[in-house]
C-alpha cells in the first residue's frame, strides 16, 4: 500500500505567508518612490555550470565578478515597486580543471596545453519586488525579475603535443531569455540614501555554435550564477 | 490579453523553440586511444588471431574476418567474422568497440578442415559502392591454407553480398606458390606521384577531391600492373617477397609473375605477415633489436622505396609474441587517427593468441616512442 505524503507545508511558502501576514505593518514612511541602486560584488557559478570535469553539461565556470544597476519604482505604499536592471556579469573558465581533465584522458601521450578565456553576460531585465520586515532602518526586500542576456562564450583550444589540436571551441554569442530571483537586504542611512546585501540566482540558457567540429553543431549551456553583491541605493 | 502579455509568451516559446539538444564537445574529432586493449568479446579461449579489415571503414563501423580454431576445438584453424561499431564519445572522451557475430557466407565456402590463415579481402567492391559506373562488381578474398599439404595462397571472387560467386570455388595462384610455404598476400596499389595526379586531374577535369573520389584517381592514373607482398620461407627463413602481375591483368590471373625478395624488408630471422594501407607496411619478425619473441615493425613508402624497418616499440611490443597486425583506416575527418589490430600470447587475455587493438598515430604518420 502507498504512503500518503505528509500534510506539510513547504518551508518557502511558509515564510512567504508570514512576510505577507506582517506587510501591513512596514508601511514605509519614506517620502520618495523612486530609487537608484547600484551594486558589484561576486559572481558564484553554481549545478553543472560550474561542474569541472568532462561530462555532459560542464560549464568548467569559475568565481568572476559581476556589476548591476536598478531603477526603482514603488507604489504609493511603498510595498510593491517595479524595477528595469542592467547588469554585467564576468566568470573566469577553469582552466587548472579543463587542462587537468585533457592529462587525466591523455595519460602519457604527449604534453597537454590549453587555453581558455571568459564568460561575459549582459543583461537587461524588469520584474517587481516587495518590501518586507523592517527593524531599525533595515529592511528586507524580494525581487524576481525576467529579461534578456546576451551571453558571449569563451574561445577554448586544447593541444596535444603527440595528437596535435584536439579541441577548439571557437567564441560565441547568443541573446537568450534569462531569469532573476532574489532577496536584498537594505539599511538607510538617511531619508535618501541606503546601503544594501544582496544575493540573486540568475538563470540562462544560451545556444552556442561549435564551428571547428568535425560536425558543426549547437549546444546549451545551462547557465547558473549566484550573485552576492553590496551596493548604495539613492532615493529620489 | 495584453500586448506585453503576449510578447512575453512569444519570447519564451521562441526561446524554447531555438534551444537545441546537443553538448558542447571536448574533442574535435575521435582518437583511438594508444592503450592496447583485449578485444574481450571477440577473443575465446582457444587461439584467435590473422584478422583482417577493410581498407576504407566508413561512418563507425566495420567488419572484421580473423582465424580461429575455436570451432574446432583447436583441431584447425577456420575464418570467423564479426560485425564491429565503434562507440565513442566525444565528451566524456571514451573509446569502446561492440563487436556482434556476423554470418559472413563466403567464409562458409571457404573453410575446410584443414588450416585457413592470412585473410585478405582487395578493395574493389569499395569502388563499386562508391562509383556510379563500377570498375567492378566483385571482390577478391586472398588466403593462405594447408588443405594441399603445404601452406599455399588462394584466392576466390565474392558478391557484394558476400557470397563467393557461383562456379568459382577457391583457387590456388599458381604462380606465386611453391613446394615451400606462402601466405600473407596483400596488395600494394601503385600509387601515381602527385605531378601524375596533378595531370591526370587536370586532364579530366576532375577537381572534387573528396576520399572516395580520391582512391579513384588514384586508380585510373596508376600503372596498369598489379603488385603484390606475401610470405615464404623459399629462402629458407620466412622472409618478404614482392610479386609484380603482367600489364592489363590481376595478380591471380598472371601467369609469369616478376617475385623479388624484399632485402630491406626481410633478416635473417623470420619476417612474416605484410599488410599495407596506404603508405605503411606492417609485418611481424623475431629479429633482433625487438623486445623479444615476434614483435611488430612497420615501414613507410615513399619515392618508390620502403624505408628501413622501425619496432612499434614497447607501447605495442612486449616479450611474448606480437603477430599479424592489420591497419583499419578509420573515416578521416571523423577520427583523428587509425587503429591497428594484432594478436599476442600475452598474459592477461583470454587464452592462447588474443586480438587486440590499439590506436596509431595521425594518418601517414607513425611515432613509436609517442614522443
Amino acid at each position: 500500500m502507498k504512503k500518503q505524503a505528509p500534510n506539510t507545508i513547504p518551508p518557502l511558502l511558509l515564510i512567504a505567508l508570514i512576510l505577507l501576514c506582517v506587510l501591513p505593518l512596514n508601511a514605509q514612511e519614506t517620502v520618495n518612490r523612486n530609487a537608484l541602486s547600484l551594486s558589484a560584488g561576486a559572481a558564484v557559478p553554481y549545478a553543472e555550470f560550474a561542474n569541472s570535469s568532462f561530462t555532459w553539461r560542464s560549464g568548467f565556470a569559475s568565481t568572476g565578478m559581476n556589476l548591476d544597476a536598478k531603477l526603482i519604482h514603488y507604489g504609493k505604499r511603498k510595498i510593491f515597486g517595479i524595477y528595469a536592471d542592467a547588469g554585467y556579469t564576468y566568470l573566469f573558465f577553469n582552466e587548472k580543471q579543463y587542462l587537468a581533465e585533457y592529462e587525466r584522458i591523455f595519460e602519457d601521450e604527449g604534453t597537454m596545453s590549453v587555453t581558455t578565456g571568459g564568460y561575459h553576460f549582459l543583461k537587461a531585465e524588469a520584474g517587481f519586488l516587495i518590501r518586507t520586515i523592517t527593524i531599525r532602518d533595515t529592511r528586507i526586500i524580494l525581487q524576481t525579475g525576467v529579461g534578456y542576456t546576451l551571453c558571449r562564450h569563451p574561445y577554448l583550444s586544447a593541444v596535444n603535443t603527440y595528437w596535435g589540436t584536439v579541441n577548439t571551441v571557437n567564441s560565441d554569442l547568443d541573446m537568450q531569455l534569462s531569469g532573476t530571483a532574489g532577496i536584498l537586504v537594505e539599511h538607510t542611512l538617511d531619508e535618501y540614501t541606503g546601503i544594501h546585501l544582496s544575493w540573486q540566482l540568475f538563470a540562462c540558457k544560451p545556444d552556442f555554435r561549435d564551428r571547428e567540429s568535425y560536425r558543426e553543431h549547437t549546444f546549451y549551456l545551462p547557465v547558473r550564477i549566484q550573485h552576492i553583491n553590496i551596493g548604495l541605493t539613492r532615493y529620489f | 490579453m495584453h500586448t506585453s502579455g503576449k510578447i512575453l509568451l512569444l519570447s519564451l516559446a521562441l526561446s524554447l523553440a531555438t534551444s537545441c539538444d546537443q553538448y558542447r564537445l571536448n574533442l574535435d574529432i575521435a582518437i583511438v586511444p594508444r592503450e592496447v586493449t583485449n578485444f574481450t568479446d571477440v577473443n575465446s579461449t582457444h587461439d584467435d588471431f590473422n584478422s583482417a579489415g577493410p581498407f576504407y571503414a566508413a561512418g563507425d563501423a566495420f567488419n572484421l574476418v580473423f582465424s580461429t580454431n575455436r570451432n574446432s576445438n583447436g583441431a584447425d584453424f577456420d575464418f570467423d567474422n564479426y560485425m564491429c561499431y565503434i562507440n565513442y564519445d566525444q565528451v566524456n572522451i571514451s573509446f569502446d568497440i561492440w563487436p556482434d557475430p556476423w554470418n559472413y557466407p563466403l567464409l562458409d565456402t571457404i573453410n575446410s578442415m584443414y588450416n585457413e590463415w592470412g585473410p585478405y579481402l582487395t578493395d574493389e567492391l569499395l569502388e563499386y559502392y562508391y562509383q556510379d559506373e563500377a570498375l567492378s562488381d566483385t571482390g577478391r578474398f586472398f588466403f593462405s591454407s594447408d588443405r594441399e599439404g603445404n601452406q599455399d595462397i588462394y584466392y576466390c571472387y565474392y558478391s557484394p553480398g558476400g557470397t563467393v560467386i557461383p562456379g568459382q570455388a577457391p583457387a590456388s595462384v599458381s604462380s606465386l606458390n611453391t613446394e615451400f610455404e606462402e601466405g600473407y598476400l596483400c596488395l600494394h596499389p601503385e600509387a601515381p606521384t602527385d605531378k601524375e595526379m596533378q595531370a591526370y586531374q587536370e586532364a579530366t577535369a576532375y577537381q572534387e577531391t573528396t576520399a572516395n573520389q580520391e582512391i579513384l584517381i588514384k586508380q585510373a592514373a596508376a600503372p596498369n600492373t598489379e603488385t603484390c607482398y606475401f610470405t615464404s620461407n623459399r629462402d629458407g627463413t620466412f622472409d618478404i617477397f614482392k610479386a609484380t602481375g603482367e600489364a592489363n591483368r590481376r595478380i591471380e590471373t598472371s601467369g609469369v609473375l616478376q617475385i623479388t625478395k624484399v632485402d630491406l624488408l626481410s633478416s635473417s630471422a623470420d619476417d612474416k605477415c605484410p599488410y599495407i594501407v596506404n603508405n605503411m607496411m606492417v609485418f611481424t619478425s623475431d629479429r633482433a633489436g625487438g623486445q623479444g619473441g615476434f614483435d611488430l615493425w612497420y615501414s613507410i613508402y615513399t619515392d618508390g622505396n620502403w624505408s628501413a624497418p622501425e619496432n612499434f616499440g614497447p607501447g605495442i611490443n612486449t616479450e611474448y609474441d606480437e603477430y599479424r597486425p592489420v591497419i583499419i583506416p578509420l573515416e578521416p575527418g571523423l577520427f583523428l587517427n587509425d587503429m591497428l589490430i594484432f594478436s599476442s600470447n600475452r598474459p592477461g587475455g583470454t587464452g592462447g593468441f588474443d586480438l587486440y587493438y590499439t590506436g596509431l598515430n595521425k594518418r601517414g604518420e607513425t611515432n613509436a616512442s609517442g614522443t
